[in-house]
């Protein structure tokens, strides 16, 4: 390896130490991770102090207690989280003696922060920390423990008595009542008049803000530009978003660029049945001629998102209009609305009409088809984002033509929740991009079999549908990778499908011989894929992704898994290990999420033949000590009877033997000695429990870690020498 | 005005005379007056020498206007256009980023920064120090002391 800088005609060129302090600050402002900067900072004394005039973003780990020692000579610093201090969930200064001195030194430490993220637990908080910097500009607040019993609004006044030049507020993971709010709003019209961004994205949320509570906020803070809300969408409830919701909305205002309107259901991000029909049994209060006056009025929009989770009907004539009434269109998520486009003739219409958007996500969809998604990816043609969930219509062919049709600009896709897009399929469907998607969610669904006997009966009529869109003579360029598609029936269990899809990066044609049963392609690459999200039902293995092709990822960095489902009267599977072990296959995997906090089953005791939650964590994790990876979120599942997400013992104890962990959070609660275990992870450097889902458990009242214990555990950790 | 497109004349540092096109010359905001002026002699560049104009010339020229472009092939094979064009070694790297400094070029300013930040991630201090030839000045009791601070932020 020529790992010398020193080649003989380079030796006398210029070194990094010899470019002027200005080009080096420049250089280390484009390093955002925290790791690289530290390294950065002790290589010499220059370094460090160009790193720290150049550190503008901070998050303070630690212990509250242990706040005397804040950091000092962070002086750039402009954005400070202190809501991730230990312990965790707790406020910040209940915890200290003296709150004024804490509050103080952090202030002096940090002289110019102007964005401030923090746990609040009551507003006495608020009171102490804000007064001392007068100049914060974006506040986001956290608390994922219940509301305390305070007069109404009591944090919010907090927030807007100290803070008067506030322009965004952000409370998605604030745990409040919607009645909170507006009352605030109105007693400071000032304050509410100049705020830009309002996040009330707010998962506790179990019906969302009314919409006469909409009408008072919107009228309130009439510049606001960014808007995120959660509401109801069901006519059948008092105060749901319907024409006079959005309409008081588009006309309060006007400056809007990002609207994001969430049905309350859809923040509880539960999967869909990928059975159901795809229309609900109630329509949204949402007509054509509101939809096209709310369109008109919002006419700087560049992100829109309408997850509605009720039937928004024939909705191409009015999308239709976007494109002509919002030309900054970006991003569009759209949940719920049927007939987005009706692929009749050759003609772009409805939703395939928005042909600025980059980011296009449709849930619930219930009549769209294969045609339907070749009309969007024809007219959207500068897609580099594409998200498709629950809509049963799709099939892989009609998701290979778009990412075929996108294979310039798409790097992200996600698919889930589709009943004809299992893993096998979905995989099928993004391979023309694989060697240029960055990023990808799919569902393991394990549907190879049924891919394999559809096989041959590839009927769908690509040719037509291509020399139509060639007629309108707008994407040529893309046509020849659809234009020439042809299936080809060589009979009996091996069908093959012979394509001429892929236009390499210099206009050339290559050939595909892709086998019917989705082996195809062994051995390429996926080149610059980063992150890999799964889904997967409980109960079943990892093993078969590998077999699907998604073997070969060598930048593959992060992956998230998701495991749902009830346990409860589920038996034995037939294999120990979940399969986290056939990770190991990628090289650059640092990252690992695993959530199994929508895993229901029994903490205590399950009736026999069953296995309780602790064999099931045994299960997930199992093979967890195989990976090199340096960081963990783990969600253990949960025990909705006894309000329980608990590391277990086996859990505990799997996770003790990996040799190159640094930082595990756990999103749940545990026992101490069980938390003792991870200190014998030799690299682990952080450690942290972290209750973060509606309502965090108090845990002053069960037997897990409390605060002292917590405190405990992390002297233990801190007092541990790490190398590098 | 003649359809002939305009020609500026550079000299480097050392000596070597180069022709650009004026649209080009234009986007380099140090000699942009001059070019507006109309000067007609060879503007002398002191701090650049040939090969790294050489160099400097064949990116703007590569990108002047394809970087506006709406083309996704064009933009497509800019990219590696860009990633060839970058496979250099690391003395000629700075002295791109000092040429593109002075000349004041945004684009190739800001793409070899990025480069330079891009190798420096995820190195340990030890590679970071073998790379740029810097050497260790910390007293043992000033390294323990950063340490000791670096400590309290996320994401170690």
């Amino acid at each position: 390896m020529s790992k010398s800088p020193c080649s003989a005609d380079s030796a006398s060129a210029t070194a990094l130490n010899d470019l002027p302090d200005v080009i080096l600050s420049n250089i280390f402002s484009l390093l955002t991770d925290t790791r690289s900067r530290n390294s950065l900072s002790l290589v010499c004394r220059k370094y460090c102090a160009l790193e720290r005039a150049t550190r503008t973003s901070l998050s303070l780990r630690g212990n509250v207690k242990d706040l005397y020692r804040i950091p000092t000579g962070f002086r750039s610093v402009t954005s400070l989280d202190l809501s991730l201090l230990s312990p965790w969930g707790y406020d910040l200064l209940s915890a200290v003696s003296d709150p004024c001195l804490l509050a103080d030194g952090l202030a002096h430490s940090f002289p110019l922060v102007d964005s401030l993220t923090v746990y609040v637990r009551s507003p006495f908080t608020l009171r102490f920390l804000l007064p001392r910097w007068p100049l914060l500009r974006h506040v986001k607040l956290v608390r994922w423990h219940q509301r305390p019993h305070n007069p109404l609004g009591a944090d919010f006044a907090a927030v807007f008595d100290h803070c008067r030049s506030l322009l965004t507020l952000d409370v998605s993971s604030f745990y409040y009542y919607t009645e909170d709010l507006h009352p605030v709003l109105q007693v400071y019209p000032l304050a509410a008049g100049s705020l830009t961004k309002l996040d009330l994205l707010t998962v506790s949320f179990s019906e969302g803000f009314k919409s006469q509570e909409i009408k008072a906020i919107t009228s309130a803070c009439g510049n606001l530009k960014e808007l995120l809300l959660a509401c109801t969408f069901d006519t059948r409830y008092n105060g749901y978003v319907g024409d006079e919701a959005l309409l008081d909305i588009a006309v309060n205002c006007p400056k809007l660029s990002l609207l994001h309107l969430v049905d309350t259901s859809s923040l509880l991000n539960i999967r869909g049945d990928p059975e159901d029909d795809g229309f609900t049994s109630e329509d949204a209060g949402i007509s054509h001629a509101t939809m096209v006056e709310f369109f008109s009025r919002l006419s700087l929009l560049e992100e829109l998102v309408l997850d509605v989770c009720k039937n928004v009907r024939h909705s191409g004539m009015a999308l239709e209009v976007l494109n002509s009434k919002c030309p900054n269109l970006k991003l569009l998520k759209l949940g719920q609305f049927h007939e987005v486009v009706m692929p009749i003739d050759s003609r772009l219409d409805g939703l395939a009409r928005c042909h600025g958007l980059v980011s296009l996500s449709i849930k619930n969809s219930g009549d769209l088809t294969d045609e339907g998604l070749i009309e969007i990816a024809r007219g959207c043609s500068k897609l580099a984002k594409f998200e498709i969930q629950g809509c049963k219509n799709v099939t892989w062919k009609g998701m290979r033509t778009l990412t075929c049709l996108l294979r310039r600009s798409l790097i992200d896709i996600s698919i889930s929740c589709c009943k004809n897009l299992g893993a096998t399929t979905s995989l099928k469907s993004v391979e023309p991009i694989r060697h240029r998607i960055q990023r990808l969610h799919i569902d393991c669904v394990w549907d190879s079999e049924e891919f394999a006997n559809d096989g041959g009966s590839l009927t769908f009529d690509l040719n037509e549908v291509a020399d139509a869109s060639t007629s309108t003579q707008q994407h040529d360029e893309f046509m020849p990778c659809a234009r020439n598609t042809d299936y080809e029936d060589t009979g009996g269990r091996h069908k093959k499908c012979k394509y001429m899809v892929d236009l390499d990066a210099h206009g050339q044609y290559s050939h595909y011989q892709t086998n019917g049963n989705a082996n195809g392609n062994l051995g390429e690459r996926w080149d610059r894929l980063s992150y890999l999200s799964l889904w997967i039902s409980i109960g079943e293995l990892l093993a078969p992704l590998l077999e699907l092709g998604l073997d070969d990822c060598p930048n593959l960095e992060e992956i998230r898994i998701k495991v749902e489902g009830d346990c409860r009267g589920m038996n034995k599977p037939p294999i120990p290990a979940f399969g986290l072990n056939y990770l190991v296959g990628y090289p650059s995997l640092a990252k690992l999420q695993l959530d199994c906090g929508e895993v229901l089953g029994y903490a205590l005791t399950a009736p026999s033949g069953q296995m309780d939650l602790t064999l099931w964590e045994r299960f997930f994790l199992n093979g967890i000590a195989d990976l090199s990876i340096s960081t963990l979120d783990y969600w253990p599942p949960q025990d909705r009877d006894v309000n329980q997400r608990s590391l277990s013992l086996p859990a505990a104890g799997l996770l003790l033997e990996s040799q190159t962990l640094r930082k595990i959070f756990i999103h749940g609660t545990a026992h101490e000695h069980f938390m003792n275990f991870l200190l014998k992870i030799p690299s682990l450097r952080d450690a942290q429990l972290r209750a973060d889902y509606y309502p965090a458990p108090e845990n002053d009242m069960s037997t897990e870690m409390r605060v002292d214990s917590c405190s405990r555990f992390e002297e233990q950790l801190n007092r541990r020498v790490i190398p590098d | 005005m003649s359809s002939k497109k305009k020609v500026i004349t550079l000299r480097s540092s050392d000596g070597e005379i180069f022709e650009v096109e004026e649209a080009v010359a234009l986007e380099w905001l140090t000699i942009k007056p001059l070019v507006e002026s109309g000067c007609t002699d060879a503007i002398p560049l002191p701090q650049v020498t040939g090969n790294i104009l050489a160099k400097v010339i064949e990116y703007c020229k590569k990108h002047i206007g394809a970087s506006e472009s709406e083309d996704r092939k064009i933009l497509y094979e800019l990219e590696s256009w860009d990633a060839d064009f970058i496979k250099v070694d690391q003395g000629t790297l700075f002295d791109l980023i000092r040429a593109a400094d002075y000349l004041t070029i945004k684009t190739l300013f800001e793409f070899t920064c990025q480069t330079v930040a891009d190798t420096i991630k995820h190195k340990t201090i030890e590679e970071v120090r073998h790379i740029f030839r810097e050497s260790n000045d910390f007293t043992p009791e000033e390294e323990k002391e950063i340490r000791g601070k670096s400590w309290w932020l996320q994401g170690l």
